[in-house]
């Protein structure tokens, strides 16, 4: 059975490219364009199996983000990977202490994010 | 950039206008100085304030005046002492004014002069973002048009080797089509073949039984010869027998005759018989003939196919291998296509980049826009409270918060001046916790 991924990002083009090549791996996607929209459809019932989150968001943020989803029952091992142009190391450091998967600077190549999928997700 | 252009004509004027009221307030005073001038002696060498000027010709207005008042006691309409005290203490007033309203222009001036100073360099900066957002699109749109050449090439390598595996496929099936209207005729001539030759056999199969079935006449003439030989010898030895002791040698003759004919008889009896078992063994010989033959025939037909069989089957074992190879071929170039058309996606997420960068640049024009508006309030109101307006280099500053990108404050350090701080060293682009 394919894997579902939710993809959280406030950039159009961003959520197509990326929508495009994880469909092209066979894998199911679903989309958010910020923090507030993505909580509220993991609240109404979305299992996702891994999420990939941008940072700098508005109305909610990716940090908040990852913070209210580990607080939730049931999420506390899914594998949650940034997307971000974020530069700066105490940023990740932060990610990485709210229970991140992994940190991914834009842009990043289909394949190698593709790579890291399936280093961070088993069964792909 | 014609909003900045604007606003450095409007700081240019403001200048030009407060220096041509510094000098109108240097003529006035010049003038003030020029009336006392005489009486006083050569002012210019003394380092006076105005306002000690102001005082010193106040005092000789007023010694004046005393004079005027005692030599002329009687004229009433001339002012005294101490109408000239108050005229010139309210020119004093007004000068202080204009002492201090200068002061403040000073200041003004001096802002804006610190503003249009670190303009070029906030422009230089704002420049230098933009000049980064294009080489990003640039270098992502090159990128792109890179792979969907790549993917232009792969599939005319595509169509080419279907075209080509059309062409060996028509050509294969062509020849297996020839061999087997080959094989179709070879079994129809082989056909033609078995039929004549069934025809020579009975042919020949009938000629032998008809000769046999004529030596079945001889048989029975020589059976008639006998017969007829049997009754002459009877004849003979009854006419022997009526000739008596002369008919004896005769009767003897006779009797060997009868005995010969009976032999002969004996003989044709079984010279039928062996005619007879001749002509059954022929027809049955012949009949197996025949049949050898003709399961002869189906033999080599059936050899024939069988050995036009392998090379059919090594034309349709080419095939396959063809077909194997050009499916491998259109593996290969549908995996160049969709991993050059992933990596085009992936070039798409400059957009991304470009506007982040490009709201920094607007971010910056927002606040130096915001500024130049402060100034321009300021200018038209009361000049007598402290102005306070920020510089370029300051609302550089605050641009520096606001960034995300590493590239972002590479580019301001390199600009406005910096040094890379401990969340600027390069960090790994990928990373898994």
């Amino acid at each position: 059975m394919s894997k579902t991924i939710f993809i959280v990002d406030d950039s159009a083009t961003m959520v197509m490219s990326v929508k495009s090549t994880l469909e092209m791996n066979d894998f199911k996607v679903e989309t958010a364009g910020d923090g507030v929209e993505a909580l509220a459809k993991i609240k109404a019932g979305l299992k996702p199996d891994l999420v990939i989150t941008d940072i700098n968001m508005p109305n909610m943020g990716g940090m908040e983000l990852i913070k209210n989803m580990r607080a939730l029952p049931g999420l506390g091992f899914m594998p949650i990977l940034t997307l971000t142009t974020e530069g700066e190391a105490a940023k990740r450091d932060e990610a990485k202490k709210l229970g991140a998967t992994g940190w991914l600077v834009k842009p990043v190549a289909g394949p190698d994010l593709i790579k890291v999928i399936k280093q961070v997700l088993p069964g792909s | 950039m014609t909003r900045l252009l604007l606003c450095l004509a409007a700081a240019v004027f403001l200048g030009l206008a407060f220096l041509v009221y510094g000098i109108i307030t240097q003529k006035e005073l010049s003038r003030l100085e020029e009336s006392g001038a005489a009486a006083a002696g050569n002012w210019e060498s003394e380092s006076w304030s105005d306002v000690e000027k102001l005082r010193r010709i106040a005092a000789l207005l007023a010694s004046v005046a005393e004079n005027d008042a005692g030599e002329n006691s009687l004229q009433t309409d001339k002012p005294d002492k101490a109408d000239v005290l108050a005229l010139v203490s309210s020119l004093i007033d007004e000068v202080q004014k204009r002492k201090k309203k200068d002061s403040v222009v000073t200041e003004i001036k001096n802002n804006i002069k610190a503003v249009v100073d670190s303009t070029p360099q906030f422009a230089e900066l704002l420049q230098a973002h933009l000049s980064r957002t294009n080489a990003t699109s640039e270098t992502a749109i090159i990128e792109i048009i890179k792979r969907l050449t790549e993917v232009k090439t792969a599939a005319a390598q595509l169509v080419s080797a279907l075209e080509e595996t059309r062409n060996r496929v028509a050509f294969l099936q062509g020849d297996a089509s020839t061999k087997l209207v080959e094989s179709r005729l070879l079994l129809d001539g082989l056909k033609v073949f078995q039929q004549n030759l069934n025809k020579q056999i009975h042919s020949a199969v009938e000629s032998v039984l008809e000769q046999v079935a004529d030596l079945g006449s001889f048989v029975v003439i020589i059976r008639d010869v006998t017969s007829m030989t049997n009754v002459l010898a009877i004849n003979a030895a009854i006419e022997a027998a009526r000739a008596g002791a002369a008919g004896r040698g005769f009767a003897i003759v006779a009797a060997e005759v009868r005995k010969l004919s009976t032999q002969v008889e004996m003989a044709v009896a079984q010279i039928e018989t062996r005619v007879a078992s001749i002509s059954r063994t022929v027809k049955e010989r012949l009949s197996a003939i025949s049949i050898l033959v003709e399961g002869d025939d189906e033999a080599r037909l059936v050899f024939d196919i069988a050995f036009a069989l392998p090379r059919l089957s090594g034309d349709f074992n080419t095939v396959v291998e063809e077909l194997d190879g050009f499916v491998k071929e259109t593996h290969g170039a549908v995996n160049a296509i969709l991993a050059a058309v992933i990596d085009s996606l992936g070039q798409t997420q400059f957009q991304d980049i470009t506007r982040q960068q490009i709201e920094q640049v607007q971010s910056g024009l927002v606040m130096f826009g915001k500024e130049l508006e402060d100034i321009g309030n300021i200018l038209g109101a009361d000049w007598s409270k402290p102005i306070k307006v920020k510089t370029t280099t300051e609302i550089a500053e605050t641009l520096r918060s606001g960034y995300t990108m590493l590239m972002q404050r590479r580019i301001h350090n390199a600009v406005i001046g910096g040094s890379p701080t401990d969340d600027e060293r390069n960090l790994p682009e990928i990373e898994v916790f």
